[in-house]
């Protein structure tokens, strides 16, 4: 078309426009691919670092999770893995108290087609199906956590004393194939019946009985009688995970906070006026100096319950110390008197005066309550949420007031409210969770509703505190 | 100076920037082994994206050029394309020609350019104006190229955007009118008013060179 002719000449024209570049133009293209590539290098970093955190810690756990709690160990059945009929009608004989079943013979499923062995000792038993074209199972259920960690221990490490009858794992071949299934205790809060299952482990095709039998049958009465006693009051142990209390230390460091609203920077009001001091010391109208936050930390003892799935209740006593800092100038010493008193520091035009640093301490006893909501569904490092209340009573403090006339700090706690309400929050992560002993950690937040004081330095103010806490539970056994 | 190399192989060279010209780039695109160049590139060899560059640079600021008012903006788009070409680069499968692939990319970013740039956006409007009828009109265009260059740049920029994209690039209304967030209406008559403005420019462009009073502006 002719209308094109115009379009196709400019598009030549425009194809043979060239224009050279500025050097820089290269040197900054060079600089930013630079960049991308440090920062993708940083990125892969990162992420290979987290990988090898996470499989770290998913190892590190799940290695944990292999180990037996000491609230395990009690209990007895057996589970076939593979195809197969596997009963539990021989449970009851571990019921039987005083009953030594050295050996048992059954048919279980189809008549003739299997074949049951049960050789119960003090410390453990043993089962073994043996069925027709099925291979055969064979069950060790250990009653003492010691003792099932040592069989574990040494059937891991295979080696020529294997093949010893005279070890308890003697006949594990080499490349045996080892299937361990642990429950813990607390997954079973759903599954309670007579026998549930605690804990036992299964060898496939690779194992003799009998040598294992040899050493656990050598057991003394005593463990036998503690596994049946285990076996009676398993279903008790069982339900009392929803009523026991863990107990555990608290521990947090931060930064002790000051101020009329919740997060604030401090600066006192002045104080009421007061006359001249006795002995001559001229008044001189002046204003305190400001009160700058300083550390603060919390120690006490806590009690934790799981009242549902994913909500605990804590309740503990803790020793809280807060402290506050300001500048004040020359002690003053008065030989009738030994209440602590200090000089306003001295005023100059500059704004930094030659005072010294006074730590005004807050001792404080508290009873917190709270509640923590679980928030993520991840066993192994559960997230929680705490809120809840403090009452707290202050012990002793040395914190200063001021008077402006003349300009003295003072010493007197009859200022300071004794009693306090407070609310705090945070958010934890449980570390090792699945042991014995976890640990929760994460940041925490407290405020005072109630004022350090209703007149004096303090007056209308509140307390604060930002910082870490941790808190370790020792579960109950 | 340089050694051209018949078949395969990236060739090397210590290139003269100063006796660089178009004629030469044009000879070395001819022999240059795109696939090989691409693939050092993809290893971040500095010196194979200085080849990368060096090729398609002065064209493609060219064509930063007509779409910018001045040439430090059009420097600053060249930059940022290259940016994105050589981050970009790995999406290259060797599908149509290297040189094209680098121009879209070129484009876009004039584009996104002419949108986030204050300068720019404050004048990038498209308002819905009466259809405007393209003129029959195909006069020579016995013009330099810079000088059209120039007078393309001299277009208020809706104008010139949009005559940049259909005329030179050879998008279709449809395609603009996407690319630009426009009807394809207001795509049609803005490049219709664009046209007829630039034969007017063009043809007093050639009256004022044909009678000795070149005037630059």
């Amino acid at each position: 078309m002719e209308k094109n002719n115009f379009e196709k000449k400019v598009q030549q024209k425009m194809e043979e426009l060239i224009i050279t570049p500025s050097d820089s133009v290269w040197t900054n293209v060079e600089k930013r691919i630079d960049n991308k590539k440090k920062d993708k290098r940083l990125l892969f970093l990162f992420a290979f670092l987290f990988l090898f955190l996470l499989s770290g810690s998913y190892w590190f756990v799940y290695q944990s999770k292999n180990r037996f709690n000491k609230n395990q160990g009690l209990g007895t059945v057996v589970k076939q893995t593979k195809p197969g009929k596997a009963t539990n009608n021989d449970n009851s004989s571990f019921a039987d108290s005083g009953k030594t079943i050295e050996d048992n013979e059954n048919n279980a499923g189809s008549a003739g087609n299997s074949k049951k062995k049960i050789i119960q000792s003090g410390s453990a038993s043993l089962i073994k199906i043996e069925k027709k074209k099925s291979p055969t199972v064979t069950g060790i259920i250990f009653h003492n956590q010691s003792e099932t960690k040592e069989i574990i221990s040494k059937s891991n490490y295979k080696d020529d004393e294997i093949d010893s009858k005279d070890t308890p794992v003697s006949g594990i071949e080499r490349n045996a194939e080892m299937k361990s299934a642990l429950i813990t205790a607390t997954s079973l809060e759903n599954k309670i019946d007579n026998y549930a299952t605690l804990s036992f482990m299964i060898f496939e095709n690779s194992i003799d009985p009998d040598h294992i039998s040899k050493q656990l049958l050598s057991e003394k009465d005593e463990k036998r009688k503690r596994f049946l006693e285990g076996i009676h009051g398993k279903k008790d142990s069982v339900n009392r995970i929803n009523k026991r209390w863990d107990i555990g230390l608290t521990l947090a460091g931060g930064a002790s906070l000051l101020g009329k609203g919740i997060l604030e920077g401090s600066l006192p009001v002045a104080d009421y006026t007061a006359g001249p001091l006795p002995g001559g010391i001229p008044s001189v109208n002046s204003v305190p100096s400001p009160i700058k936050n300083s550390t603060a930390f919390i120690a006490g003892i806590l009690a934790e319950k799981k009242i549902s799935k994913k909500t605990k209740l804590d309740f503990g006593i803790s020793y809280k110390y807060y402290s506050l800092t300001n500048k004040v100038g020359k002690k003053i010493t008065s030989t009738t008197s030994s209440a602590i008193e200090y000089l306003s520091e001295p005023r100059t035009n500059n704004a930094l005066a030659s005072g010294h640093s006074y730590r005004n301490n807050f001792h404080f006893l508290e009873v917190p309550l709270s509640l923590k909501f679980q928030l993520n569904n991840i066993k192994k490092v559960p997230l929680y949420w705490e809120a809840g209340i403090n009452v707290s009573r202050l012990i002793s403090s040395n914190a200063l007031q001021f008077k402006s006339n003349p300009g003295i700090y003072f010493n007197d706690n009859s200022m300071l409210n004794k009693t306090g309400f407070g609310l705090h929050t945070g958010i934890y992560a449980t570390l090792f969770a699945l042991q014995k002993m976890p640990i929760t950690v994460g940041p925490h937040y407290y405020y005072s509703a109630t004022t350090i004081a209703d007149k004096g330095l303090y007056s209308g103010k509140h307390f604060g505190f930002l910082g870490i806490k941790a808190e370790m539970l020792f579960p109950e056994k | 100076m340089f050694k051209a190399v018949k078949g395969n192989g990236i060739k090397k060279f210590a290139p003269d920037a100063t006796k660089r010209s178009w004629l030469l780039s044009i000879f070395r695109m001819q022999h240059l082994d795109y696939h090989q160049l691409v693939k050092d590139c993809l290893k971040h060899k500095r010196e194979a994206q200085k080849v990368l560059y060096e090729e398609f640079a002065p064209s493609m600021l060219g064509v930063c050029y007509r779409y910018t008012k001045s040439l430090p903006d059009a420097e600053e788009v060249l930059q940022e394309g290259f940016v994105k070409i050589f981050s970009r680069l790995h999406q290259y499968k060797g599908e149509g020609e290297l040189g094209a692939w680098i121009r879209k990319i070129m484009v876009n970013t004039a584009l996104t350019y002419l949108k986030t740039n204050k300068k720019y956006r404050q004048d990038l409007s498209f308002d819905d104006m009466p259809l405007h009828a393209v003129s029959s009109e195909n006069p020579d265009v016995i013009i330099q190229t810079k000088e059209l260059a120039k007078l393309i740049r001299q277009l208020p920029t809706g104008y010139q955007t949009i005559f940049n994209l259909y005329a030179v690039e050879g998008f279709s209304h449809v395609e603009i009118a996407q690319l630009l967030g426009i009807n394809e209406g207001t795509s049609r008559s803005q490049y219709a008013r664009a046209r007829s403005i630039l034969i007017e420019w063009i043809k007093k462009f050639s009256i004022n060179s044909q009678s000795g009073q070149y005037g630059k502006k």
